[in-house]
């Protein structure tokens, strides 16, 4: 089933074949003499390597920095945090008066008072 | 391989000699268009000779290539907006007068030629990569970015069209 058909390549290869190879190669080879040389393509190669490495040395430091600065973590700090955003919401939401600037700026840093 | 990438232009000459046949032949395959199909072959030298660096010496040359043959084919045919394959015309595939003698053979490749045109694109360039330019089916599967069992199929379904497109000229 998977055996070479013969025939069929024969004709096919015929078929696809073009002709003025010399002229096809000299073509190719004059336009690869134009092309310019690229000194510049290792640098091109080490940003690549260079924009990796500090995406994953960024990426240590944040797993790192969470592990070691967020001490009380877990389910029940994030549906606080969510009850305690609900509660703001409803609050600012009912409120008549507009809110109070330095509320809402401490509200937004995170700074109880 | 070596010897370009140490500077030496001329030395991929060589390679330019050794896979013209196959990268036009390929090109032709995927293009239809003999013009365009050269055109794409030498953007694909082009390009491999500017990326030769990430290039994996250990591998053969010919599947790395012709992956890149293959792309500018297609990039080719985008930017010029090459028309979708049009219906044939049932005298060139189905059976038309048969030519004179003289020119049965230019008349032969023409209806491989259309024959082949009926084909999806990556179902001709399985063929062709597998029974004209030999390649295994894993070379195949490397070259155009599909799983092995994928050549295989398009290999198959691929030959059976062309068979049965050209059958009433095997008869006669």
């Amino acid at each position: 089933m998977f055996e070479r058909d013969e025939e069929m390549a024969a004709g096919l290869r015929e078929a696809l074949e073009r002709p003025d190879r010399a002229q096809f190669v000299a073509r190719v080879l004059a336009a690869i003499e134009s092309t310019p040389a690229q000194p510049w393509g290792w640098l091109e190669r080490w940003a690549r390597l260079g924009i990796a490495a500090a995406v994953v040395m960024m990426l240590g430091v944040l797993m790192l920095s969470r592990a070691t600065a967020a001490p009380a973590t877990g389910d029940d700090v994030v549906l606080a945090s969510v009850d305690s955003t609900r509660r703001a919401t409803t609050a600012f939401l009912l409120a008549e008066a507009p809110p109070d600037p330095g509320l809402l700026f401490a509200d937004v840093v995170g700074v109880e008072r | 391989v070596a010897r370009t990438l140490a500077g030496d232009r001329s030395a991929f000459g060589i390679l330019v000699e050794r896979y013209a046949d196959q990268a036009r032949r390929v090109a032709h395959a995927a293009l239809g268009n003999g013009d365009d199909a050269d055109d794409a072959a030498q953007d694909a030298f082009l390009r491999a000779f500017t990326r030769l660096d990430q290039y994996d010496q250990r591998r053969p040359f010919g599947p790395w290539l012709l992956r890149i043959v293959s792309n500018a084919a297609r990039d080719r045919r985008r930017r010029l907006n090459v028309r979708r394959t049009e219906p044939l015309d049932p005298g060139l595939v189905g059976g038309g007068a048969r030519p004179d003698a003289d020119a049965v053979r230019a008349a032969l490749h023409e209806r491989l030629r259309q024959a082949l045109a009926t084909l999806p694109e990556r179902r001709r360039l399985a063929v062709v990569l597998f029974d004209v330019e030999g390649y295994a089916h894993a070379e195949i599967a490397a070259i155009l970015g599909i799983p092995e069992g994928t050549v295989r199929s398009e290999v198959f379904h691929g030959r059976r069209r062309l068979r049965e497109l050209l059958s009433d000229w095997k008869e006669e």
